[in-house]
């Protein structure tokens, strides 16, 4: 029989609960946030999960009332970082990325501006996409985006700025047309596009 | 001060409220509104019953190894 008692053995179950509440609620969140990160919804479930289960087994050291939201995001960005440091952080253009979001667009009861939306965000350098995600559809001001990604509040802004500059040339790039352009031949300039991102690499 | 019609050409382009930079605020405008849908839309979904299992499971008293020992039979000892 061990008399030293396990930190969990200790814990607040109130504050557990209060805590779990919280972190169930943020699931849908963190979903969102991994799936528009990786652009993949299977690896974004995975993702989500490892956050929610890493951010649970810390939860004695969450500060019960401050913003559990960009606490559990900086959790997940981590996690994607760690598990994607080789391959991606320092990529311009992800390749891989854009034709698994290629894919995804085959469903045919997607609309096609998200799908567009979708697979230019997949096209971005990972820096950027993050950048923007958080502060254009996170509900994050930049402040707490840039402590979320661990930078200066200035590189958030230009991230954001130049993420909007990008997309914007791609989906240009892509002739999208508001009254529905036949969604091939957006994706075929899309693509072309990417290709020539990547080999002038 | 004098300026170049260069520049004053430059300087009218970059006038807020002119056609260009409003057009550009406004793709943006529409990029930002789809991007805000993109993610909403998934905030919306209902989330998969095994989110809320791994979560059960990883509560004091259901650990990992409780779970495997449940499995075969035997209850933790918890004195």
């Amino acid at each position: 029989m061990s008399v030293a008692l396990r930190e969990k053995d200790l814990a607040d179950p109130a504050r557990d609960a209060a805590f779990k509440r919280e972190l169930v609620a943020l699931i849908p969140h963190l979903r969102a946030f991994a799936r528009t990160l990786t652009g993949d919804a299977t690896a974004a479930d995975d993702l989500a999960q490892d956050a929610m289960l890493k951010a649970w087994d810390a939860r004695a050291s969450f500060q019960m009332g401050t913003n559990m939201k960009a606490w559990t995001f900086m959790i997940l960005r981590n996690q994607f970082y760690s598990e994607k440091r080789r391959s991606w952080r320092q990529t311009e253009l992800d390749q891989e990325a854009a034709e698994r979001t290629l894919m995804a667009v085959d469903d045919p009861s997607a609309p096609v501006a998200l799908d567009e939306l979708r697979l230019g965000l997949g096209m971005l350098p990972a820096e950027q996409r993050e950048a923007l995600i958080l502060v254009g559809a996170g509900g994050f001001a930049y402040d707490e985006a840039a402590k979320i990604c661990g930078c200066a509040v200035g590189t958030v802004k230009s991230r954001v700025s130049r993420a909007r500059q990008a997309l914007q040339a791609i989906l240009d790039g892509g002739h999208y047309d508001r009254d529905g352009a036949p969604a091939g031949d957006a994706m075929g300039s899309i693509l072309a596009h990417a290709e020539r991102l990547s080999s002038a690499r | 001060m004098v300026h170049s019609d260069a520049d004053r050409g430059t300087m009218t382009k970059a006038r807020k409220g002119s056609p260009e930079i409003e057009e550009a605020r406004l793709r943006q405008q529409a990029i930002g509104a789809r991007l805000r849908r993109l993610f909403d839309d998934i905030v919306s979904e209902p989330v998969p019953e095994d989110f809320l299992d791994i979560l059960r499971s990883a509560e004091p008293g259901v650990d990992a190894d409780d779970a495997a020992t449940r499995k075969s039979g035997s209850e933790p000892d918890r004195s």
